[in-house]
């Protein structure tokens, strides 16, 4: 009986969660539209205050996960993550709420959006807020934007697998990360992420909760200098390398073998 | 140049830019799902077609191109382009 308890308490709780960040975020949007408009000369000034306002709401999201005994989220060294800057982050991504928990440990952190969420009025303010990088760009505007950002001092957060993929059968590694890293000549930290049991894979409806309140692990993994980058008379060679020394690290095999 | 020599000198720039091996290249292959290139890697391969050909490509002419004997065929069209006398 307890178990069932246990179980409606949690699909309910799932439930709340999902509404909570459905409507959560339109509603910080139409708050802060005030303070876009105010601020629409100052760029800079804009970006850190929406920065904050996300990573300080998706903080309290995730706290309040873990108090209502959804999830537990283990972290290797919280001090750590939160000290990054000017880092571009690559990390994988079994789970919807990785970007929540990545954006929530991590302050100042870019991330490269979806375009079509500038055309949505509620998450219009908060992205282009924020001045996150729209993806529809041209490939090399998405690059240099990507590179002023992190010179700018910002962190910078990149799945380069593309999307959910299930550890157990993991996507190969796009290469988009490492250009980015060779022309910035930033750092990369690279962070795997695991959730146990599974749950919110981009195969499961939101009410299929697993048995019990999932285990998220965030650990941290290899910090790659610049220094540290394979020198190759190329840059495609060099994007490469970079990439198969991230896949290997990570234990994710390259495409096309 | 004929079309099958800008191919053997294709399948060197794709061997030597981008690590594929030379037996995987045929006229058929698709650069994006066969050969694994991304958007960046055609921005240094029509660098490099340009080195060879001495010539600019047209920003749309590589646009709708999807196989290796596309790529082949617009760059033996920008050779053979009539350069307006003046």
């Amino acid at each position: 009986m307890n178990d069932l308890a246990n179980y409606w308490w949690r699909l309910l709780g799932t439930a709340f969660a999902f509404a909570a960040l459905g409507l959560g975020g339109p509603l910080i949007a139409v708050i802060l539209l005030p303070i876009l408009l105010l601020l629409r000369h100052n760029l800079q000034q804009r970006n850190q205050l929406f920065q904050s306002v996300i990573h300080y709401s998706f903080g309290f999201y995730i706290a309040m996960l873990q108090w209502m005994r959804l999830l537990t989220l283990n972290v290797d060294n919280k001090n750590y993550l939160h000290r990054l800057r000017g880092t571009l982050i690559v990390a994988t991504h079994p789970t919807l709420l990785d970007v929540v928990i990545l954006i929530a440990l991590i302050p100042k952190m870019q991330c490269i959006v979806k375009g079509k969420l500038w055309r949505n009025p509620f998450l219009y303010p908060m992205v282009s807020g924020a001045g996150y990088i729209r993806n529809d760009l041209a490939p090399e505007e998405i690059v240099s934007q990507c590179v002023t950002q992190l010179h700018s001092g910002n962190n910078l957060l990149i799945f380069p697998q593309g999307t959910r993929s299930s550890p157990t059968r993991p996507l190969p590694l796009k290469r988009g990360f490492a250009i980015i890293a060779l022309e910035a000549q930033a750092p990369v930290q690279l962070i795997k992420i695991t959730c146990d049991p599974m749950t919110l894979t981009k195969e499961t409806a939101w009410y299929s909760i697993p048995s019990r309140p999932p285990v998220f692990y965030i650990q941290v993994g290899e910090h790659l200098d610049a220094d540290s980058f394979d020198h190759q008379p190329v840059r495609s060679l060099a994007i490469r390398s970079l990439t198969a020394q991230v896949a290997a690290s990570f234990g994710i095999a390259k495409a096309n073998e | 140049m004929t079309q099958d020599e800008i191919f053997a000198k294709l399948q060197e720039y794709l061997t030597e830019l981008f690590e594929i091996p030379a037996e995987r290249i045929t006229f058929a292959s698709r650069l994006y799902e066969d050969l694994d290139l991304d958007s960046i890697d055609a921005v240094d391969l029509v660098v490099k077609l340009q080195q060879l050909t001495g010539r600019r490509f047209k920003p749309e002419s590589f646009k709708s191109v999807v196989t290796v004997q596309d790529v082949v065929k617009v760059t033996w069209e920008l050779l053979n382009e009539r350069v307006p006398s003046t």
